[in-house]
C-alpha cells in the first residue's frame, strides 16, 4: 500500500489564502493569524510557492506572501458549439 | 565455563581419585577453570612455585597440536598427562593430570633435581615416595583422563549450545517486543546482532537508493568503517549476486574468490560471508551482510540464527513502513475531511474549483492542474480554471478535454481516471467530476516526469467525487424557481433585443460576482442572480418578478444612484458596479455615491486588483486565442500612486525595486545613485505611506492594487 505526504498545515494555509485572496502577509504575520509555529509554516509556504499557489515578494523576514488566483478562462469555440 | 564449574569440579575430583593424580582444567589463556583435585605435597609444591598464568601459557604453547591425552614431561622430567578439551569446535581447554614417573627413572630424576634445583631439597623426599608406573599403567591413566575429557566436552558443549540458544531466544523475544512498541530501528538491531555473535567480525546493511544502486548505510566491525557509504549494483560481487538471486547466501573460503574484491579493495579480507536480502512487498530494498575475517564460520547453528534474525530485521523494516503508511493514510483522511468540509460549506462553485485545483497541485506537486467545468448543461460553454499552464496550453488542452467530456464523440460513461498525454508531451491524469450520473467537468492533474501516479490516484479520485458533490450542492442551492425561470428569460430577451445593453448586463453580473467573492463576508446569491436586471425599468420588472427581496435590491440601487442613502448593502454593491461600468469604468464616478465608506474603498481596491488578476479569453473571434484584458497600464498605476500618496517619480522608481525585494545597496547600483540617497528615498516613502518598515510598505502598496513593473 503506498502513500504520500500532504501536510495538513499546507491545506490549512491554502484554504486560508483562498478564503482571504487579497491577503498580503509576512511569515510572522501569517503565523500569528493562523496561530501556528513560524518554523513549521515556513516550510509549508516554501512548498506553496514552489507549486505556484503563492507568490513571494522580497526576502528574509520582510518577504510577503500572497495568493495567486488560478487563471479563469471561458472557452466557447465554434467547433465546440457544433460538437456539443 | 564459570556457570558449569560445580558439576565439572565433581567429575574432575572423581576422576582424579580414580587415576590417583592431581588434576586441573586450564583455558587457552592460562587461567585455572577448576580447583586442583587430589592435591598432594608434590603437586602443591609445584603449584606454589610454577602455578602462575605465565607458566601455564609457556607450558601449553608447544602443545596446541595435540588431539588426545598425551604424556608430557615437566621441567624436571616428572610426567603429566595433558588432554585437550574442545567445546563445539570453537574453544579449547586443557586437562592437566600429574605427577608420576616411569619405571627405573627415579634415581636419574633425583640426580637431576639435586644438580639443577638444590634449593628444593624436600622434593627429593616426595620423589622417593612416588610410584614408578609401567607402560600399561600409564596407558590406563591416559584412557581414564580421555574419558574425563569426553564427559567434560559433552557437558560443556551441551551447556554452550543451550546458552547460545537462550541468547538467541532472548534476542528474538526482546526485538519482537521492540517491534511491537516501535522502540528500535534497523540500525540498532544490526549493532545488537554484531555484539551477539562473537564469531562475526563484521556486519553491515545496504539500502536501495533512488538511482537503483545499493548503498552501505551502516557497518559494524573493527577497521570496516571505510565500507560505509560505498555503493554497488545488482550482480556486482557477492552482495550484488544476492540482490539478483533474492535468496539467502552463505559462502566459505572466499578469500581467494574474485567476487570478494569489493571488500579487498577496502582492505577487508573475509574468510566466510553471508548475505540476506530483505524485501518490501516483492521488491528487494536492502541487503544484510556479514562475515568472519580471522577464521572460517563452520557452525550451522550460526547460519540458522542469522536467518531468523534477518527475518526479524525484515519484519521490523516492514512494520515501520506499515506504521508510517498508516500514519500518512490517517493524515490523508483527516486532510480530506477538512477539504470536504470546506468544499461542501462554500456556496460558490468558483471556490470549489479553486480548491480542487490548489489541493490537487499541492498533492502531486506536478507542473499544472486544471478544471474543465461545464456550468450549464444546456449551453456549449465551458469554464477552465487552471494553474501552471499558459493561455495557449489552457486553450488547446481545455478544448481537447471538453471534446472528450461533452462533445458528440465524448467518452461514454467516463467514471474512472484516465491517463493522457497533452499535445506538448506532458503526462496528465484526468478525473471525471461526476455525481448522480451527471458529468460536471474534468479535473486534470499534470504529472512530473517519472512520477508514479498510483499513490495519488485514490486520494485525487475521492477529491474529484467530493468536488462533484459540492458542485451539485451549489447548483441545487441556485436551483431555479418560477422567478429564476423568468429572470433567465429576461436575460435571453435582452440578448435578442438589445445586444449593447445585454453586454452591459453581463459585465455587471461578472463584476458583482467577483466583487462579492472579493468581499467574502456573506452569501450574496440573490444579488448575483438579479444584478444584470438593473438594465430594465423596475416598474416593468414588477409585472414579472414576484420576489420582494429581489425587487428591493433593485429599487435600493436606483435610490443610491439618485444620491439617496440605502440601508441595503446589496443595493449599494449593485449601485457601485453599475455606476462604475455605465460611466466608462472611471473610479471617480463612484466617489459621489452615498454608500458606506469602507465598502466604497473596498470597491476601489477590488477594481485595482481585478485589473491585475483576471484574464478572460473569448473564442468568438477567428483566432481562438484572444484576451479581453483589463490589465491596467503600469503608467496609470504609477500615476494613481503619485496622486494618492504624493510620491515623486524617483520615489516610485525606488519603490518598484523595494517591492522586488532589493536591498538599498542593490537599488543604488541599479539606479546609479548612492546608497545614502536610496536610504533617504526609502525614509520619505515610509513617511508618506505612514508605515514604519519595508514589509508594511510592501503590503500597503499591494493592497492598493499596485504591482512592480
Amino acid at each position: 500500500m503506498v502513500s504520500f505526504h500532504l501536510h495538513p498545515l499546507q491545506v490549512e494555509c491554502t484554504l486560508f489564502f483562498q478564503d482571504n485572496p487579497y491577503t498580503y502577509e509576512t511569515l510572522k504575520g501569517l503565523a500569528m493569524r493562523l496561530g501556528r509555529n513560524a518554523e513549521d509554516l515556513a516550510a509549508v509556504l516554501d512548498q506553496l510557492v514552489s507549486t505556484m499557489v503563492l507568490e513571494m515578494n522580497g526576502t528574509g523576514d520582510s518577504a510577503i506572501y500572497r495568493y495567486i488566483q488560478p487563471v479563469t478562462i471561458d472557452l466557447q469555440k465554434e467547433e465546440l458549439c457544433e460538437d456539443m | 565455563m564459570r556457570g558449569h564449574v560445580s558439576f565439572l569440579q565433581d567429575i574432575q575430583d572423581a576422576y582424579s581419585y580414580l587415576v590417583n593424580l592431581a588434576v586441573v582444567i586450564i583455558d587457552e589463556d592460562g587461567n585455572e577453570c577448576t580447583a586442583v583435585s587430589n592435591h598432594n605435597s608434590l603437586s602443591r609444591l609445584f603449584h606454589d612455585k610454577w602455578g602462575s598464568k605465565t607458566n601455564y601459557i609457556e607450558f601449553l604453547s608447544p602443545l596446541k597440536g595435540i588431539r588426545q591425552p598425551s604424556v608430557i614431561d615437566n621441567r624436571m622430567g616428572l610426567k603429566t598427562i595433558v588432554s585437550p578439551l574442545r567445546v563445539n569446535q570453537e574453544r579449547t581447554y586443557y586437562i592437566v593430570a600429574g605427577y608420576f614417573i616411569e619405571k627405573s627413572t627415579r634415581s636419574f630424576i633425583q640426580e637431576y633435581i639435586t644438580k639443577k634445583f638444590p634449593e628444593l631439597e624436600e622434593l627429593l623426599g616426595y620423589i622417593e615416595d612416588m610410584p614408578e608406573l609401567t607402560a600399561d599403567e600409564i596407558t590406563n591413566k591416559c584412557q581414564a583422563i580421555g574419558k574425563l575429557t569426553a564427559v567434560a566436552s559433552t557437558y560443556l558443549g551441551v551447556e554452550e549450545t543451550k546458552k547460545v540458544e537462550d541468547e538467541n531466544v532472548a534476542f528474538v523475544h526482546r526485538n519482537l517486543e521492540a517491534i511491537r512498541v516501535d522502540s528500535k530501528d534497523a540500525f540498532s538491531l544490526l549493532e545488537e546482532m554484531y555484539n551477539l555473535h562473537q564469531n562475526l567480525d563484521f556486519i553491515g546493511l545496504a539500502v536501495e537508493k533512488e538511482n537503483g544502486e545499493y548503498n552501505i548505510e551502516a557497518i559494524h566491525g573493527q577497521n570496516t568503517n571505510q565500507l560505509k557509504g560505498l555503493s554497488f549494483l545488482m550482480g556486482e560481487g557477492f552482495l550484488g549476486q544476492t540482490l539478483a538471486s533474492e535468496q539467502f547466501q552463505f559462502w566459505q573460503n572466499v578469500d581467494l574468490d574474485p567476487r570478494v574484491n569489493f571488500f579487498k579493495r577496502h582492505c577487508i579480507s573475509p574468510k566466510s560471508l553471508f548475505c540476506v536480502p530483505f524485501f518490501k512487498d516483492e521488491h528487494v530494498i536492502g541487503i544484510l551482510f556479514g562475515g568472519s575475517i580471522l577464521q572460517e564460520i563452520n557452525d550451522q547453528r550460526f547460519i540458522e540464527q542469522i536467518k531468523v534474525q534477518s527475518s526479524l530485521l525484515n519484519a521490523m523494516v516492514t512494520t515501520k513502513q506499515l506504521r508510517e503508511n498508516l500514519h500518512n493514510h490517517l493524515m490523508e483522511l483527516s486532510t480530506f475531511n477538512e477539504v470536504f468540509r470546506v468544499m461542501t460549506t462554500v456556496k460558490d462553485i468558483k471556490r470549489v474549483l479553486y480548491i480542487l485545483v490548489d489541493i490537487s497541485i499541492n498533492i502531486i506537486r506536478g507542473p499544472f492542474a486544471s478544471i474543465v467545468f461545464k456550468p450549464e448543461m444546456t449551453q456549449s460553454k465551458v469554464d477552465i480554471v487552471s494553474r501552471g499552464l499558459n493561455s495557449k496550453e489552457i486553450n488547446d488542452y481545455g478544448y481537447e478535454v471538453a471534446l472528450r467530456a461533452f462533445s458528440k464523440n465524448k467518452v461514454e460513461n467516463w467514471d474512472e481516471p484516465l491517463q493522457q498525454t497533452t499535445s506538448w508531451g506532458a503526462d496528465v491524469i484526468e478525473f471525471p467530476l461526476r455525481y448522480n450520473g451527471e458529468l460536471y467537468g474534468v479535473m486534470c492533474v499534470g504529472l512530473s516526469p517519472k512520477d508514479n501516479p498510483k499513490k495519488y490516484k485514490p486520494f485525487l479520485s475521492s477529491l474529484a467525487i467530493a468536488g462533484s458533490i459540492s458542485i451539485f450542492l451549489c447548483q441545487k442551492d441556485e436551483e431555479t424557481g418560477t422567478d429564476d425561470y423568468i429572470i433567465t428569460l429576461l436575460y435571453e430577451a435582452l440578448q435578442q433585443q438589445n445586444k449593447e445593453t445585454y453586454a452591459l448586463a453581463e459585465k455587471i453580473r461578472t463584476h458583482v460576482e467577483d466583487f462579492c467573492y472579493y468581499l467574502n463576508d456573506r452569501n450574496y446569491s440573490t444579488l448575483k442572480k438579479i444584478s444584470g436586471l438593473i438594465c430594465y425599468e423596475v416598474a416593468f420588472l414588477k409585472t414579472y418578478v414576484s420576489d420582494p427581496k429581489q425587487l428591493s435590491i433593485l429599487e435600493g440601487c436606483l435610490s443610491v444612484l439618485e444620491k439617496h442613502e440605502s440601508s441595503n448593502r446589496e443595493s449599494e454593491i449593485l449601485a457601485l458596479v453599475y455606476c462604475y461600468l455605465s460611466q466608462e469604468e472611471k473610479l471617480d464616478a463612484v466617489s459621489s455615491l452615498p454608500v458606506d465608506r469602507d465598502l466604497k474603498n473596498q470597491f476601489i481596491s477590488y477594481i485595482h486588483q481585478q485589473s491585475m488578476i483576471e484574464t478572460v479569453i473569448s473564442f468568438d473571434e477567428e483566432r481562438p486565442l484572444a484576451t479581453r484584458s483589463q490589465i491596467s497600464d503600469e503608467t496609470d498605476q504609477a500615476q494613481t500612486l503619485k496622486k494618492k500618496l504624493g510620491l515623486s517619480s524617483r520615489e516610485i522608481e525606488v519603490l518598484n525595486h523595494v517591492l522586488k525585494g532589493f536591498n538599498n545597496r542593490e537599488i543604488a547600483s541599479k539606479l546609479f545613485i548612492s546608497e545614502h540617497t536610496v536610504k533617504n528615498h526609502v525614509t520619505r516613502i515610509l513617511q508618506k505611506l505612514g508605515v514604519s518598515d519595508r514589509a508594511q510598505a510592501i503590503a500597503m502598496i499591494y493592497q492598493l492594487g499596485y504591482s512592480p513593473k
